[in-house]
């Protein structure tokens, strides 16, 4: 018996397969897969979003290619920071066969974003709010506020990112969101790390379409805007609403950022990583504890390191072997962690993308 | 010389239990005084009369009735605390006095402290929660999925 919840999804997911075969009909997509061929267009051009990609494979990747690729992802970033739109955004999420989704009008001016979401039920009337230095997030159900800090903005690594990915500009555009795009695919060098496909706006380079596809080809998670009005003026007050809030809760700021030359300790995650990661930055992290986040020019994880609290934690989760020692791995929402104990630490790795890479980085650390 | 009559003295003057002044005294005088001689006569032939008569002896069955009586009296039985040993009924007293002092002395000994938990919290959940904000900040990241789970884990409750 379906519930509601999977009824909502086979119509988003609906929503999204007509999208897409209105859309960019002429893309190169892998197949449908058989589980969820249903929900997709008849038009063998148009999938799904739980269709399989199948890894590109590019067999022209000249320089001139990589220095359009590298144009425009630079510019997509510059875009994030400066170009004004508005418009309604689909987010669908896969995570161990379960699905999620979420419909939201999005507005950003600058550093300045907001979004109301629509859908799902759950989420409906829920505001999220940025000005590039915290993030507000009200429930008018419960009419609470939560305000965060938000990280900086880290820079662009494209050097990293080419070394790491296969970045490959299709040199057609397409249509999507009745927008004129291009493509950028992002085909990881090391198994196991997922792949991305960029729908930029061909004028403005604004992310149009993001696509996250898992190492095997199942596919991780989708934003798309099903419409978008970039440029014009959005008035300020839009973006600094008064919330009724009945209570606010604030959240800790990130504490100080740490130097990468501490990594000499081996209480201190090391400066490289498996697959590519190298570490962004360091900075104090909850419990007294160090957090360095790594990235491989696209991708994020991080490893945090904690003081063996008193009493020591007991890890939850499947036990893992790390080579040296033992420890647990987890799914947490849409994450992976892998905990284990040394040196009188407790070692988190926290990963996006799959348990393997999870324990690939975590063995590397233990092995180290 | 006559005096005063001696008759409260002749019992314990036919038994010689008076002194030798008080013998010599109550002979004279009975010598002199026919009263008192007469009591004591009256008094001798009395106690001669009472000497001849047979001693008394028992009823037939005197013997037997009392030997039944004692055994009736045997079979009933004794109040417990009767039929208790010395030690045993120096226990009986001693013990409830131990035991008040035992109470007392384990009254008296603190409470042990709270034994602590053998595992703590592993944080996992506030570290993925610091992740996702990292997430948020890196460039090319798809932000549609960060943002819902934020909203959706930290807005909730």
């Amino acid at each position: 018996m379906l519930s509601i919840h999977s009824v909502k999804t086979l119509a988003l997911s609906l929503l999204l397969g007509a999208v897409l075969s209105t859309g960019c009909g002429a893309t190169r997509r892998p197949p449908a897969s058989p589980a969820r061929s249903s929900s997709s267009s008849s038009t063998s051009s148009s999938h799904a979003p739980a269709a399989r990609a199948v890894p590109l494979r590019a067999p022209a990747f000249t320089a001139k290619q990589a220095n359009q690729a590298a144009n425009l992802l630079r510019r997509s970033q510059w875009a994030q920071a400066h170009v004004t739109w508005e418009g309604r955004e689909l987010t669908i999420t896969w995570t161990d066969g379960h699905t999620e989704s979420a419909m939201a009008n999005v507005a950003r001016d600058g550093m300045h974003e907001r979004r109301d979401y629509l859908a799902p039920k759950t989420l409906a009337g829920r505001t999220w709010l940025s000005d590039g230095k915290q993030v507000r997030i009200y429930n008018p159900r419960t009419k609470r506020l939560v305000i965060s800090p938000q990280g900086t903005m880290s820079a662009l690594n494209l050097p990293l990112l080419f070394q790491n990915y296969q970045v490959v500009l299709d040199p057609k555009t397409h249509m999507t969101a009745e927008r004129s795009c291009r493509i950028l695919r992002l085909q990881p060098r090391h198994g196991g790390k997922p792949h991305r496909v960029l729908w930029l706006d061909a004028a403005t380079a604004v992310t149009l379409k993001h696509e996250r596809y898992h190492a095997d080809g199942s596919p991780a998670s989708i934003t798309q805007f099903n419409d978008i009005k970039i440029g014009g003026v959005i008035p300020s007050s839009r973006f600094h609403p008064r919330f009724p809030a009945q209570q606010v809760r604030r959240t800790e700021p990130e504490g100080d950022e740490r130097w990468e030359g501490d990594h000499n300790t081996r209480s201190f995650p090391p400066s490289r990583l498996h697959s590519g990661y190298r570490v962004q930055k360091c900075s104090d992290a909850p419990y007294e504890g160090i957090r360095c986040a790594y990235t491989d020019g696209v991708d994020l994880l991080s490893v945090y390191s904690l003081p063996l609290s008193s009493p020591p934690p007991a890890l939850h989760g499947e036990k893992v072997n790390l080579g040296h020692t033992t420890g647990t791995a987890r799914a947490m929402a849409h994450q992976w962690a892998v905990s284990w104990i040394a040196e009188r630490r407790q070692w988190v790795v926290i990963v996006d993308s799959s348990r393997d890479l999870a324990l690939q980085i975590a063995r590397g650390i233990v092995t180290r | 010389m006559r005096g005063p009559h001696t008759l409260s003295l002749h019992s314990a003057y036919l038994d010689q239990d008076l002194g030798v002044e008080e013998m010599r005294h109550v002979a004279a005088h009975l010598e002199v005084c026919r009263p008192c001689e007469a009591d004591l006569r009256r008094m001798e032939r009395t106690r001669a009369l009472l000497r001849d008569l047979p001693p008394p002896r028992p009823r037939a069955n005197f013997w037997e009735a009392a030997y039944r009586r004692l055994e009736r009296e045997e079979a009933i039985p004794l109040p417990w605390w009767r039929r208790l040993s010395m030690p045993q009924r120096s226990a009986l007293v001693l013990a409830p006095a131990v035991l008040a002092m035992l109470a007392a002395v384990l009254l008296s000994i603190p409470d042990p402290a709270p034994q602590p938990a053998l595992y703590g919290p592993d944080h996992v959940d506030a570290l993925i929660d610091a992740h996702m904000r990292a997430r948020a900040a890196q460039p090319l990241v798809d932000q549609g999925p960060v943002r819902m789970i934020m909203v959706d884990a930290r807005s909730g409750e």
